[in-house]
C-alpha cells in the first residue's frame, strides 16, 4: 500500500509539472491538429493509411485503428522526446538530493519515474482517442459511435508501446553515455528499426502476427485491415503505406468492423508491458541516486597518515599583501569577433571525446578520397549527422547551464555574439564536411558545391532558430534526424538540404536559401525576446 | 557617476508587483540592499543590470536612459546574480577568458587581469580543473571574479557571499570596501554583517516599495532608545513572543535573554541597549508590514 501511494506521489508531481507547463497544451494542440490531418475528408486526394485506392468508411473501428496507428508508429518518437527528462528534472532543481537522502529505494524511484512518464504519455493519447471520436463525427460517413471499438486500438496496441518508450527513456536516463544527444541517436535508430520491423512483416496480408516483433502494435491493426480490404477487394495488391499517399484512381470505401480480441493477442501486448517493467526495474542498476561524484576512480592508493595540526604550537604567518587590480589598457571596450568566434569555438568543442574526433577525420578522408558521387551521396549525410552533440548546444545552452544572467548582461549580446555564435556552428558544419567540398572543388562540380554552401549554412541557422524558441535541443535533434533521415539517406529529393542527391534544381537551392534566411530572422527575434528574461 | 532611479515599477501579473514606484539616487559608495524574501530586491538588480525591463519609470546611468543605451552602462558594469551557472566542461581560466571576450575586453591586458583575479579570489591552484568538479563556494568565487573582469564603475553583487567559508566571506567584505572608494556598489544580502561591514548607505525595501533609504547610523539612530534586553523563564517566554518584536533570544542558566524592539519599556525588569542593524531591520519591515 506504502508502494503505492510513493508510486502515486512520484506520478502526481511529475504530472502537475509537466502538464502546467505551455509546451504540454502546444505538443497536445500539435498532436490533435496532426490526428485530424491523418484523416483526410472524403474529398481529399491523398490517404493517409493508404491501400492503394482503397480505405475503409470512417466509422468508430476505422477511425480508432487509423488513428491508433498514428499514434503508435509516429507518436512514439517525440513520446521519447517528451518524456525523457524525468530524471533530469529532479537533477537540476536538486529535488534529486532530497529524494536521495530518503528511504525511498532505487528500484522504486526508477519505476515510478516510468509509471509518471507511462500516464503523461496516456493522457496524450487518451486525448487524441476522444479527438478520433469528434473527428468521427467531424467527417460525418457514420454517427454512430460504437466507443468499444474506436477506444480497444488505443488500449491494447498504444498504451503498451507508451509503457515502454515511458521505461526506455528512463534507461536512458540513467547511463550516462545515453543520457544526452547520443542516446537521442539510439533512440531514433532504434525507433526507426523497430517501425521497419514492423512493416516489413507485413508485406502480405497473410503474414501471421508475431508480437515479438510488433512493439508498436500496428502488426495487429494493419493486417487486420489488410485481410478485409483482401476480402472485398480481389484485385488489392497487399500493399499498405503509413503517410500521405496520392490517389491514382478514385477512392473505393469498405466497412472494416474491427479487430476482434484474442486472449493471444491481448497476451502478446501484455509481454510488452511486462517488458516495460522490466525495462524500470533494470534503469535502477545504473541509477546513482543523485550522487555527483564521479565514479571513475576504482582504487585509492594507500594514503600516508596525515598528523593531527599541532595546536599548542600554532605560529602567526603573516598575512599576503592584498592584490590589486590592475586598470586594463585604454580603449579596452572593442568589439573583437575572432576572440570572441574562438571563445565560442572552444566552448563548441571542449568535452568532444577523442572518438569524435577520429570519427570526423576518417569520413573526411573518406569524403576526400572516394569518387566524387560516392562522397557526396553517401559520405557527406554520414558525416553531417556526427556534429550533432555540438550543434544542439546552439542556443540552448545558456538556459541549459543557467548562464543568461551572465551572457546577456555583457555589451551587445544581440548584434556581435549572436553572429558570432552562429558563425562557430557554421565553422563547425564546414570543418565537418570539408573532405568532401575538396574533392566537390577538384572534381569542379559547381552546382553541389553550392548545395553544400547552403547546407553549412542552413544546420546552424535551423539549430539557433529552433533552440532559441524551444529552450531545448530536443527539438534540433528529433527534427533534424527526421530530415537528415527522409532527405539525404533515403533521397526524397524535396528535404535534400545538403546536395547528396544527383538532381538538383535551382529552385530548391532558392528555397533553402530563403528558408535560411528566414530562419536566421526567426533566430535574431527569439534571442532578442530571450534577452529580457 | 550617478545612478538615478525614478518611480521605476515592474509588474508580472495584473496583482503582483516586484517593484512599485521606487525610486533611489546613487553615488560613489556601497548601497546595502536589505528586504525579506520576495521584497524585489532581486527585481530590481535585474533591471539595473538591464535583463529583466520594466513596466514604469526610468533608469538613468550618468543622465542616459539605460533601457535605451543599455550597451553604455554593459560596459562598465560587474553583475553577479543570485542564481547562476557555468559551463562545467570549462575550466577557471577559460570561463574567464570567455566572459572577457564577450564583454569586450582585449586579450593583452585581459590575460593579466584574469591572473590577478584568480590570485584574488583564491584559486590559482584550481584554475585548470573543469568547473563541473567544483564546491558550491568556488563556484561563488568564479562568479565574483567574472564580475570584475572589466573596470567596472557599477557593481551589482546578490548574496555574493552565499556558501563561502568564513575567511573567504571576510576578503570579499575587504575587498567590496577596496572597490567602493570610486564605484557604485549595489550589494543585497541576507547576511546584516555583511552589510554592517562595507555598506556606505542602506535601502529597506518590502513588497516592491522603498521603506527607507539612509546611512547606517541614521538608520541605527531610528531604533535608538528602543532596543531592551532583560531575562523571563520559558513560560513568560513563551507569552512574550505573542505581541513583541523579538530580535535576538539566548537561553542560559538563569533564563531566557531576550532581546525586543519596542516604542516603550515592554518589562518592568527591560534595560535599554545599544541598537544593531539587525534590530533596525527588523523595526522598519515590521513598522511597513503594519502600515
Amino acid at each position: 500500500m506504502n508502494m503505492l501511494r510513493i508510486l502515486y506521489h512520484l506520478m502526481r508531481a511529475d504530472f502537475l509539472e509537466r502538464s502546467r507547463r505551455y509546451s504540454f497544451l502546444i505538443t497536445l494542440g500539435l498532436t490533435i491538429f496532426a490526428a485530424y490531418l491523418y484523416l483526410p475528408p472524403s474529398g481529399a486526394d491523398y490517404l493517409t493509411l493508404g491501400l492503394g485506392n482503397y480505405r475503409g468508411v470512417y466509422n468508430s473501428a476505422w477511425v480508432g485503428g487509423a488513428v491508433a496507428v498514428f499514434c503508435s508508429a509516429l507518436l512514439s518518437l517525440p513520446a521519447f522526446f517528451l518524456v525523457k527528462n524525468a530524471i533530469e528534472r529532479d537533477e537540476q532543481t536538486r529535488v534529486g538530493q532530497i529524494i536521495a537522502t530518503t528511504p525511498l529505494s532505487k528500484p522504486l524511484y526508477t519505476l515510478g519515474k516510468a509509471f509518471s512518464n507511462f500516464v503523461f504519455l496516456a493522457v496524450m493519447v487518451s486525448v487524441i482517442a476522444l479527438s478520433a471520436g469528434a473527428m468521427q463525427l467531424i467527417r460525418g460517413e457514420v454517427f454512430q459511435i460504437d466507443l468499444w471499438a474506436l477506444i480497444s486500438p488505443f488500449v491494447f496496441c498504444v498504451l503498451p508501446a507508451m509503457a515502454v518508450i515511458a521505461a526506455v527513456a528512463v534507461l536512458f536516463e540513467t547511463i550516462s553515455w545515453l543520457r544526452g544527444t547520443l542516446g537521442n541517436v539510439v533512440y531514433f535508430i532504434l525507433w526507426l528499426v523497430l517501425l521497419i520491423v514492423s512493416a516489413a512483416t507485413m508485406s502480405s496480408p497473410q503474414q501471421a502476427v508475431k508480437p515479438a516483433n510488433d512493439l508498436w502494435g500496428i502488426q495487429i491493426i494493419l493486417s487486420s485491415i489488410m485481410n478485409d480490404t483482401a476480402a472485398a477487394f480481389p484485385d488489392y495488391q497487399g500493399s499498405v503505406a503509413i503517410g500521405a499517399v496520392t490517389l491514382q484512381a478514385p477512392l473505393q470505401t469498405f466497412t472494416w468492423n474491427g479487430i476482434h480480441w484474442t486472449s493471444e493477442i491481448i497476451f502478446g501486448r501484455l509481454l510488452w508491458m511486462g517488458a516495460a517493467l522490466g525495462i524500470s526495474l533494470l534503469a535502477a542498476l545504473f541509477f546513482r541516486r543523485f550522487d555527483p561524484a564521479p565514479q571513475k576512480l576504482k582504487h585509492t592508493r594507500n594514503m600516508e597518515p596525515i598528523e593531527s595540526f599541532p595546536l599548542d604550537n600554532i605560529q602567526f604567518v603573516p598575512v599576503p599583501a592584498p592584490v590589486h587590480l590592475t586598470p586594463l589598457a585604454t580603449g579596452q571596450y572593442a568589439f573583437y569577433p575572432f576572440r570572441i568566434l574562438l571563445a565560442e569555438l572552444r566552448l563548441l568543442f571542449k568535452g568532444i571525446r577523442w572518438w569524435w574526433l577520429i570519427a570526423i577525420f576518417g569520413l573526411n578522408m573518406a569524403g576526400l578520397l572516394l569518387p566524387t558521387d560516392y562522397a557526396r551521396q553517401y559520405v557527406l549525410p554520414v558525416v553531417w549527422i556526427l556534429p550533432l552533440p555540438l550543434w544542439s548546444s546552439l542556443g540552448t545552452r545558456e538556459k541549459r547551464y543557467n548562464m543568461n544572467q551572465l551572457v546577456f548582461s555583457a555589451p551587445h549580446p544581440l548584434t556581435r555574439q549572436f553572429p558570432l555564435i552562429w558563425l562557430a556552428g557554421v565553422i563547425v558544419t564546414l570543418i565537418s564536411g570539408a573532405g568532401v567540398t575538396v574533392n566537390l572543388i577538384m572534381a569542379g562540380d559547381g552546382l553541389h558545391l553550392v548545395a553544400w554552401g547552403i547546407g553549412v549554412l542552413f544546420i546552424p541557422t535551423l539549430v539557433l532558430a529552433l533552440g532559441v524558441w524551444s529552450g531545448t535541443n530536443k527539438l534540433f535533434e528529433v527534427l533534424y534526424m527526421l530530415w537528415w533521415y527522409a532527405g539525404p539517406m533515403n533521397r526524397m529529393e524535396s528535404l535534400d538540404f545538403m546536395g547528396a542527391s544527383p538532381n538538383l534544381p535551382m529552385g530548391r537551392l532558392i528555397i533553402y536559401v530563403l528558408f535560411t534566411i528566414l530562419l536566421f530572422a526567426f533566430a535574431v527575434v527569439g534571442r532578442n525576446r530571450q534577452l529580457k528574461l | 557617476m550617478n545612478l538615478s532611479i525614478q518611480n521605476v515599477s515592474k509588474q508580472y501579473r495584473r496583482d503582483f508587483w516586484g517593484l512599485r514606484d521606487f525610486s533611489l539616487e546613487l553615488g560613489v559608495g556601497v548601497l546595502g540592499l536589505l528586504g525579506p524574501n520576495g521584497a524585489g530586491k532581486s527585481t530590481l538588480m535585474r533591471i539595473l543590470a538591464t535583463i529583466t525591463d520594466k513596466t514604469g519609470g526610468i533608469v538613468t546611468w550618468n543622465g542616459v536612459d539605460i533601457a535605451r543605451h543599455s550597451n553604455d552602462l554593459r560596459q562598465v558594469l560587474g553583475y553577479l546574480p543570485q542564481d547562476f551557472g557555468i559551463y562545467p566542461n570549462l575550466n577557471a581560466l577559460e570561463f574567464l577568458e570567455y566572459i572577457a571576450a564577450i564583454k569586450g575586453l582585449d586579450a593583452k591586458s585581459t590575460r593579466q587581469r584574469i591572473g590577478e583575479l584568480l590570485q584574488l579570489v583564491n584559486l590559482v591552484d584550481a584554475a585548470k580543473r573543469p568547473l563541473g568538479g567544483y564546491s558550491g563556494g568556488m563556484k561563488q568565487r568564479v562568479g565574483i571574479a567574472q564580475a570584475l573582469l572589466n573596470d567596472l564603475q557599477l557593481l551589482i553583487v546578490d548574496e555574493p557571499t552565499a556558501g563561502l567559508d568564513p575567511e573567504e566571506r571576510v576578503r570579499f567584505r575587504n575587498l567590496l570596501a577596496d572597490l567602493s572608494g570610486e564605484r557604485i556598489v549595489i550589494l543585497s544580502t541576507h547576511i546584516v554583517s555583511d552589510i554592517e561591514a562595507t555598506a556606505t548607505s542602506i535601502v529597506i525595501i518590502n513588497k516592491g516599495q522603498r521603506i527607507t533609504h539612509a546611512t547606517p547610523e541614521k538608520i541605527l539612530q531610528a531604533v535608538e532608545g528602543k532596543v531592551w534586553t532583560w531575562v523571563v523563564s520559558s513560560e513568560e517566554f513563551t507569552k512574550l513572543k505573542q505581541g513583541h518584536l523579538i530580535s535576538n533570544t539566548a537561553r542560559r542558566s538563569d533564563g531566557v535573554h531576550v532581546r525586543v524592539v519596542s516604542e516603550q519599556r515592554p518589562n518592568a525588569d527591560a534595560e535599554l541597549a545599544s541598537a544593531t542593524l539587525e534590530d533596525s531591520y527588523l523595526y522598519f519591515v515590521q513598522n511597513s508590514r503594519a502600515g
